[in-house]
């Protein structure tokens, strides 16, 4: 079996052969891996690879799952499940083009209402997490078009808390 | 009639209220546990499954999630230590410890309250009447002004006088809010607008005053105890110059700057602070050193600090209990001459946050959690496995303390234990504090407030072991598969909606 696996940045190609209950073969780039394995729990693997013990601590998580070893998290993603997800879901770098909360939060204050007018970079919203708060602003010029949350309300990434209709060739200022 | 040899004491409580939530709330109802006092704990709305709830004898339901309708409430509070029959109420550290409001409240419903007067706590509170009251005591503060001013002119004329880099303070501040460095005269006016109204939507009170800005200090405060009675003794030093964004992250005592010399006088300081403002109960004086070793009055923090941990493992002491014996009355149980400080102990904070991503807030459901353990580690935990970790307040999960008997020990003791501590679910800073613990500077004691912009501003942890996590990966994913073939319909209320969602594999 092959697993294309993104690691951060990187992506690696494993292929895996099972040798039997508690042993499989990994290799990549010409790098062999012998694992012996316990599942000890859901979240818990004991490994040898190589001959080398691992706890490895494993979690689902939004893009994937996390493994944790000497502390050490990993997020780690099967790849090509991320990119029939879509790409354009780029890092807090990028401006984001929806207005959305980096984290679960609590909307602190509304800044706009429905109809306004706003420029690129206006702060439209004040949300709140764990007694942090974070302005998000307008993606692009534009209008308004709807408010969909009130002050106090519990949102999520990927919750689009505004909708603004961009103005056309908005990315440009006048 | 008692006989003469018989200490006179004044009865113990018979059940408090803790006005707090999570680890704090958890760690006060401990000692009460081991007194035989009897407990009440407050809950809101988020907090229904919070652990405090459970550690408690009894609990009280006082609102809603928001801060302000339930641990910031003052009346429900009171209302809640009222219907229980409360004797007293801790009030932890955050939400209304250190509000002279709530304290005086107290005061008039008969209620007692563990820690200072709210006399005391008002005086101190306002950093600029602090610095009047310890400067009169001879105790040297940090040169600037010792009233709060609003004419720009008067702040403009004052900073000159001071010398730049100058900092601009809330007077009622605290946690970094409403302070600004200001390094030259011409970004004055601009820093001044901007940290008044940074401190009037934080404290409701937007009075700020400068004092002179020292660059690279270290955070060094002394514990102080003091009774009804008139008695004060420090209880040495914690060293908290690790932070981010204003706020400890890692502390340890005894602190690597400290020497027998300086100890005795800045806890003679320490003690002379708490004399001068009449203090009672346990409380902090917070210093600043210098590179040339001379240190500097900060500000009183009127409460149980976070980091009272460190304190009570390398004195043997627990706060807590002096705190319900001082505030029930009694005097002090130690002295000065008979207190002792023995080994080495660090504290970290464990916080819901991304150190990745600027330790952003990084609430959600633990799905796991394994502590460690071992001899001299020491974990007072606010959460466990299933719980969801609100996004209404502060995001410390537990602080993990280690003891050893010197400092390289218990670095190596904290390494180890943090290498253990697993928590799935949400980001935490543990692979960040193990690279400060491991760092060269750490070791070294060179360990100033800058220490995080200096040597980790761009960090990243070192992913070794990425062939061993991929290797995890891929076994789950065979499990899972084997798994759902094995019980699909098996519906589970602990799984979170990623683990419905199904194998990622083919």
């Amino acid at each position: 079996m092959e697993y294309r696996l993104k690691i951060g940045e990187d992506l690696i190609s494993f292929q895996a052969e099972k040798k039997g209950d508690h042993n499989i073969a990994l290799s990549h780039d010409g790098c062999l891996l012998d694992i012996e394995y316990t599942v000890v729990s859901n979240h818990h693997q004991h490994l040898l690879v190589n001959g080398s013990p691992v706890n490895a601590y494993i979690a689902p998580d939004v893009n994937g799952k996390t493994v944790i070893i000497k502390g050490i998290p990993y997020f780690i993603g099967d790849a090509d499940v991320i990119e029939t997800r879509g790409r354009g879901k780029k890092g807090l770098q990028a401006i984001p083009q929806e207005i959305t909360p980096p984290m679960p939060a609590v909307v602190v204050r509304l800044l706009v209402s429905q109809g306004d007018r706003v420029n690129q970079g206006d702060k439209v919203i004040v949300v709140s997490s764990m007694k942090m708060e974070t302005t998000l602003t307008a993606p692009a010029d534009g209008t308004v078009r709807a408010v969909n949350v009130a002050e106090g309300d519990k949102v999520m990434p990927g919750q689009i808390l505004i909708d603004i209709d961009k103005d056309e060739g908005a990315s440009t200022k006048e | 009639m008692k006989g003469k040899a018989i200490k006179e004491s004044s009865p113990m409580f018979t059940k408090i209220l803790v006005a707090n939530r999570g680890e704090i709330a958890r760690r006060v109802m401990n000692t009460c546990r081991e007194m035989g006092i009897i407990t009440v704990a407050v809950y809101s709305e988020a907090d229904r499954k919070a652990v405090h709830v459970f550690k408690a004898d009894q609990a009280v339901f006082v609102g809603d999630s928001d801060p302000s309708s339930s641990y910031l409430n003052i009346d429900k509070i009171i209302e809640a230590a009222k219907q229980t029959g409360a004797e007293a109420i801790h009030p932890g550290y955050g939400f209304l410890a250190e509000n002279p409001l709530f304290a005086e409240r107290c005061e008039q419903e008969n209620l007692v309250f563990i820690g200072p007067p709210s006399r005391v706590i008002r005086e101190l509170g306002d950093k600029t009447i602090a610095r009047r009251t310890v400067a009169g005591s001879g105790v040297p503060v940090i040169p600037g002004m010792n009233r709060p001013e609003s004419d720009p002119e008067t702040l403009e004329r004052e900073a000159a006088k001071i010398g730049y880099p100058v900092l601009i303070k809330a007077a009622a501040g605290g946690g970094g809010k409403g302070m600004r460095v200001v390094t030259q005269p011409k970004d004055f006016r601009e820093a001044c607008i901007s940290a008044s109204s940074e401190a009037k939507s934080a404290f409701g009170d937007g009075s700020i005053y400068l004092e002179k800005y020292l660059s690279r200090p270290r955070h060094v405060e002394f514990q102080i105890v003091a009774d009804q009675h008139g008695h004060v003794v420090h209880l040495f030093e914690r060293e908290c110059s690790i932070q981010r964004r204003h706020q400890k992250i890692i502390e340890e005592t005894p602190s690597p700057v400290m020497t027998p010399a300086l100890r005795e006088r800045m806890g003679a300081a320490a003690v002379a602070v708490a004399k001068a403002s009449g203090y009672v109960n346990a409380g902090t004086v917070e210093f600043l050193v210098d590179q040339g070793g001379d240190f500097y009055f900060l500000e009183v923090n009127t409460r149980l600090q976070v980091e009272h941990p460190i304190t009570e493992m390398i004195t043997g002491l627990d706060l807590v209990r002096i705190q319900l014996e001082v505030a029930a009355g009694n005097p002090l149980s130690i002295t000065q001459e008979n207190v002792r400080s023995r080994g080495h102990a660090i504290e970290c904070r464990i916080y819901a946050e991304d150190p990745e991503k600027g330790f952003y807030p990084s609430p959600g459901k633990i799905l796991y959690m394994q502590e460690p353990s071992g001899p001299g580690i020491r974990n007072d935990c606010g959460i466990y496995s299933g719980f969801q970790v609100p996004v209404e307040y502060d995001p410390i999960l537990s602080k993990l303390i280690a003891y050893a008997g010197d400092r390289n020990q218990a670095i190596q003791k904290m390494i180890k234990a943090l290498e253990d501590y697993v928590i799935l679910g949400v980001k935490t800073p543990v692979p960040f504090l193990i690279d400060v613990l491991k760092s060269e500077a750490f070791i070294k004691g060179d360990t100033f407030t800058d220490f995080i912009d200096t040597h980790f501003s761009d960090w990243k942890p070192n992913r070794c072991d990425a062939d061993a996590a991929c290797a995890a990966f891929i076994i789950d994913e065979l499990s899972r598969a084997g798994k759902t073939k094995a019980a699909t319909a098996q519906g589970s209320a602990d799984q979170s909606p990623w683990q419905t969602l199904g194998p990622w594999g083919r």
